[in-house]
């Protein structure tokens, strides 16, 4: 036990812990609405996108994150239009966005000739090695998810509901809308680092689905999200440390079992 | 009488294809005007397009300094388990005042209790049968105080029992609030023994007046062609 505390006198473990806790407060709170849209293949395709997205800015070396930013918001904007306007079912489109995506990935950095270090880190993420410019660009993003979140409370309640009631109350469906996937295309971006593009979903819907599952309220499932997510990520890097596995898959496990056990107990 | 609602030339277009072609008529102050017509005939659009939701040519006015609509839908189901209650969504029909949540909960109350659900006010959207849905539904969209409440065939789906309390129930707000109301129908005898002016639509205007003027056979047939 002594040997566990002395792990937090490491400025890298304190690091990760605050990463830890805006990781589980910011996933978690957008993917209220990402699970409340039905939108889980959305923001899969939307992380899928991040792939092409680090190969573009490694060939032309830009600095990642901010291309990265820049092109999974056009992207996801991109793909929200087509999806909108498309014939076929939402699944269907996204599965193919999904797959061209990842494609493309490979093809680029095929073509590109690039090494695949740096591109695994982005897959796969490592919150031990986040530093202060990620936590501030992680606390201004959460800032910005839960002022989206305040701010159009009224229509979040009614468009899962009916989305004519939606703009008899005044607001713009596809505003909304299209805000929604941007914010989810930064959170995606900006989290990658910590948890990995491979596994940033289980972020945005585990905690969402289990909140869901058993609060009463809207509001009692907003705060419920985040909580489930804050337990899920520091249980998961504290789990690292103890038995020496790679943080990220293990918030992710400890978070599916907190849902597995919630949904047995109905 | 004053005129609450004004509709002029309204038509609305998929493609090349007029669903509502030029459709004028106003409906009095504190009346009950209902649009009837067969399946496809436009009534739904035609209720949309009134509120602005859908693009279209022609006027809607409404006489008050900040027209505003509340719209009840036909019956919505929530597909996906979704955590809200009853105060929540009739709550979101105005603008929250966060700092002041006891005032928005009376403010809600105020809507229920005439409606006769005010016991309902905690109890999950998805625990409720289909007539107190409606009747939720009908609270959402009084809560905000509009000028013009339009409703989109609000007994579907509802058994007989359901269906007459809800009538009652709007009955009883037409009464005691003076709303002007413009309600789409398909049940002619209550539209007979009810309303206050009868809109016939069939894409065009086919007539339009009180009950015994509109609901005549030949006025029905028209409407209503058959094969």
């Amino acid at each position: 036990m002594a040997e566990f505390w002395a792990w937090l006198h490491y400025p890298f473990m304190v690091r990760a812990l605050v990463g830890a806790v805006l990781l589980g407060v910011v996933c978690p709170l957008l993917g209220v609405l990402v699970v409340l849209k039905r939108m889980a293949f959305f923001a899969d395709a939307v992380a899928h996108l991040t792939l092409p997205g680090v190969v573009l800015a490694m060939a032309g070396q830009w600095e990642v994150r901010s291309f990265l930013l820049g092109f999974t918001m056009t992207a996801a904007a991109g793909m929200l239009w087509v999806k909108d306007r498309v014939t076929q079912t939402a699944d269907t489109v996204l599965g193919i966005f999904s797959a061209a995506a990842m494609a493309l990935g490979i093809v680029l950095l095929g073509i590109t000739q690039q090494t695949q270090g740096k591109l695994l880190s982005f897959l796969v993420g490592d919150i031990l090695a986040v530093g202060w410019i990620d936590l501030v660009l992680l606390t201004g993003l959460t800032l910005l998810v839960a002022l989206f979140m305040v701010t159009t409370l009224r229509a979040q309640v009614i468009l899962p509901v009916q989305t004519d009631l939606a703009q008899v109350a005044g607001f713009s469906v596809t505003g909304l809308n299209y805000g929604f996937v941007l914010l989810l295309a930064a959170v995606v971006t900006v989290t990658i680092k910590v948890v990995g593009a491979l596994l940033v979903t289980a972020f945005l819907v585990i905690p969402a689905a289990l909140a869901r599952q058993k609060a009463r309220s809207f509001m009692e499932m907003l705060w419920l999200a985040p909580l489930v997510g804050i337990s899920g990520a520091v249980s998961g890097v504290l789990g690292a440390v103890l038995v020496n596995a790679p943080a990220g898959p293990l918030m992710v496990l400890v978070m599916a079992g907190m849902w597995a056990f919630a949904v047995s107990r109905g | 009488m004053t005129t609450a609602l004004t509709i002029t030339d309204l038509s609305v277009c998929r493609g090349q294809r007029a669903v509502v072609e030029a459709v004028s008529f106003s409906v009095a102050q504190g009346a009950l005007c209902v649009v009837i017509g067969p399946n496809g005939a436009g009534k739904s659009t035609l209720l949309k397009a009134v509120m602005g939701l859908i693009r279209h040519t022609g006027k809607v006015e409404i006489a008050a300094a900040q027209p505003s609509f509340g719209y009840v839908p036909q019956t919505v189901a929530i597909a996906e388990p979704f955590p809200l209650t009853v105060l929540e969504f009739v709550a979101a029909g105005v603008k929250r005042r966060w700092w002041q949540p006891q005032a928005l909960r009376a403010q809600t109350l105020a809507v229920l209790e005439p409606l006769g659900i005010a016991h309902l006010i905690n109890r999950s959207v998805q625990a409720l049968s289909g007539g107190e849905w409606q009747r939720v539904l009908l609270a959402h969209a009084l809560i905000a105080q509009p000028h013009v409440l339009l409703l989109d065939e609000p007994t579907t789906g509802l058994d007989t029992a359901g269906r007459a309390d809800l009538l009652a129930v709007l009955a009883d707000l037409r009464q005691h609030s003076g709303l002007t109301l413009l309600m789409v129908s398909h049940d002619l005898g209550w539209v007979r023994r009810s309303a206050d002016q009868v809109v016939c639509l069939n894409r065009k205007l086919i007539c339009q007046g009180e009950p015994y003027q509109v609901l005549t056979e030949d006025n029905l047939a028209l409407a209503y062609p058959r094969g």
